[in-house]
């Protein structure tokens, strides 16, 4: 047999190449046909791009006044014109689009991790710990999202990483909640008895075995989480409570612009961050319905 | 005399329901030689599971509890191990094959990695030396083109070839003992043949013992040395495979034999053991096969029957047995 496994070794290198088909790569392929998706992807692309080439996509400066150039029309110079203070709208806009995304992806990271850890250990381990837990997710669900998230940004003072931790620390309740039903029913699968019978530890069952199954629900869970992040962010900021001035956001650009006047004569101030807002979401939420339909094992063409 | 690998001993498993107390397994001996096949066979809900679930002590917690007895392996009592010497155990002493092939296995990861997770575990295999063991493990169980399957996801593979991945990752530590719930209940006929003629095979190569646990007595006749017959969480008949077959005392044991489809002529109707397992609940006072039993006596009401060898091994829990036993001793 010895002989038989040397000579199967010099096969290997050829065949590795070549994998089967994974469930992700089925996804992936299921994704891609989907077109809402595939927009959502490109919008989010472009808008990733932006933001994070923004220093060299805009001329002008982020924070840079001129008083002289207030409330400019959009021009050639100034794509969407100017604002209260002369800054050109544009560059804050993408600018903004860097708080806006990174706030979304932060206080989703904290919320899913959060979510996913607590969530598969009360899953898996149920009776007293799956009852402590689950108490602590019926604590967090009770409290009103934007009162709390209020009530603490106006103690700890507005800031882009206050806006962050909060939005991160009242939404994971809900993941975990997910994560651990769904972990519940895979537990009873038979491989996870089998692994116990090979003598895995239930760390190792949990991570290695039980949360990979798991992980198209929490994917999913976590593009819709990024577009209620930015909600939150915009939310937050528009009331003042969020990023604050001069550091643009979508949110607090859209409250600097909450005057009469510029309502009825600077639409360029307002529509923009608005647009941005809600194509965002759009895209994302696109995105995460086609991620749900492209992981669904039960789905099959 | 084989020696023996794995001894069992007054083994008594109960698990708290609603309704109290239930004994799943009561007082269970069984002894597994080297390199042996043995045989459990029962109806559903007669404890075989249980029983192979006491051995790996996976019986589920807290409802279930392993209250009394010994599980001795290699003379080393596995109730007394923790936690951690236990697992040492699972997947590299002793390790189990489980009924249903097609969710055994871990949907999302390859066959390799699969395999190669105990490997890395228990033998400390990595990387290509793992992968090789694995593509050998997997052609020793007769899975055609090996080296392509191991980069494969259990979805891709049939039911037999599922069974089979399974049958190669348990034996993929050289185990002395597997133990194989049903291993074969899911598979067509003729897979089935397939997958028991590789575990005899194998069984023979390695010198691995196999505790099967199946309600179908072609299996056991064909793959076991020695059977034990449970009923309603005892051992009610134990002895070689041709004892067993040739001659089965037990009033059970008889009414299996003959309601063997293989044994009725055309147009006869199936034979059957009237009446239904009694409820875990409600246990008869006396034997427990006494209310569907073809030659009930009155002692079979109130006292249990002990497990008495006759000759050769073979033991057997009845009345009617015991008393024309003492009769012919009497002689």
């Amino acid at each position: 047999m010895a002989n038989n496994i040397a000579n199967k070794s010099s096969n290997i290198s050829k065949v590795q190449g070549e994998e089967g088909t994974s469930l992700w790569k089925i996804g992936a392929k299921r994704l891609i046909k989907n077109k809402l998706a595939v927009f959502g992807i490109v919008v989010l692309s472009i808008l990733i791009i932006l933001s994070v080439l923004a220093p060299v996509i805009t001329p002008y400066d982020r924070d840079e006044t001129n008083l002289t150039n207030t409330y400019q029309k959009p021009s050639k110079e100034h794509w969407l014109g100017t604002d209260e203070l002369g800054r050109d709208v544009f560059t804050r806009l993408i600018y903004g689009g860097r708080v806006s995304l990174s706030v979304g992806l932060v206080s989703t990271s904290i919320s899913v991790i959060i979510g996913v850890l607590l969530g598969a250990i009360g899953g898996y381990y149920g009776k007293v710990v799956d009852n402590i837990i689950m108490r602590i997710v019926d604590i967090f669900m009770c409290f009103p999202f934007f009162i709390m998230a209020i009530t603490i940004a106006a103690i700890l003072g507005p800031s882009i990483w206050n806006v962050m931790i909060i939005s991160g620390i009242l939404s994971w309740p809900s993941i975990a909640r997910i994560v651990r039903a769904e972990v519940m029913t895979v537990k009873e699968r038979e491989f996870v008895e089998a692994s116990k019978a090979l003598g895995l530890t239930p760390i190792e069952i949990i991570f290695r075995h039980i949360l990979p199954n798991v992980l198209a629900v929490v994917i999913v869970y976590t593009t819709l989480g990024i577009a209620s992040g930015i909600l939150s962010e915009a939310g937050l900021s528009f009331l003042g409570l969020g990023v604050k001035q001069p550091q643009p956001s979508w949110g607090n650009m859209l409250s600097a612009a909450q005057n009469l006047r510029s309502l009825r004569l600077h639409w360029w101030l307002w529509v923009p961050p608005g647009l941005l807002v809600f194509i965002t979401i759009l895209s994302i939420n696109f995105l995460g319905d086609g991620l749900r339909d492209a992981l669904d094992p039960k789905l099959k063409h | 005399m084989d020696k023996n690998i794995l001894q069992i001993e007054g083994l008594v498993t109960e698990f708290s329901t609603s309704e109290g107390k239930v004994t799943a397994v009561n007082n269970i001996d069984l002894n597994i030689k080297k390199g042996k096949i043995m045989g459990l066979v029962g109806e559903s809900g007669c404890g075989k599971s249980v029983t192979s679930l006491s051995i790996m002590r996976l019986v589920p917690k807290p409802y279930g509890n392993i209250s009394k007895g010994k599980i001795l392996f290699k003379d080393k009592n596995l109730l007394d191990l923790n936690e951690e010497d236990m697992r040492k155990v699972r997947g590299n002493d002793i390790s189990m094959i489980f009924q249903e092939p097609m969710t055994a296995l871990n949907p999302v990861f390859t066959i390799g990695y699969q395999i190669g997770e105990v490997l890395e575990l228990h033998l400390g295999l990595k990387g290509k030396e793992n992968l090789n063991r694995c593509i050998g493990l997997l052609e020793k169980v007769g899975i055609p083109r090996p080296e392509k399957v191991v980069h494969e996801y259990p979805h891709q593979l049939s039911g037999g070839m599922r069974q089979r991945v399974m049958i190669a990752m348990a034996l993929s530590c050289n185990p002395e003992l597997l133990i194989a719930d049903e291993p074969t209940t899911a598979l067509d006929v003729t897979i089935q043949a397939q997958v028991l003629e590789i575990m005899k095979g194998l069984s023979k190569e390695l010198n691995t013992a196999i505790l099967l646990i199946t309600h179908d007595l072609g299996v056991v006749a064909e793959m076991c040395h020695d059977v034990a017959v449970m009923y309603a969480g005892r051992i009610v008949e134990e002895g070689n495979v041709k004892d067993i077959f040739m001659n089965p005392m037990h009033y059970y044991t008889k009414g299996l034999m003959a309601s063997r489809p293989n044994l009725v002529k055309k147009g006869e109707r199936l034979k059957c053991i009237p009446g239904m397992v009694p409820s875990l609940h409600n246990m008869p006072k006396g034997c427990a096969f006494e209310p569907r039993c073809s030659n009930p006596m009155d002692i079979c009401k109130e006292k249990m029957p002990e497990l008495i060898e006759y000759e050769n091994g073979h033991k057997v829990r009845c009345w009617a047995v015991e008393m024309e036993g003492n009769r012919n001793h009497g002689r």
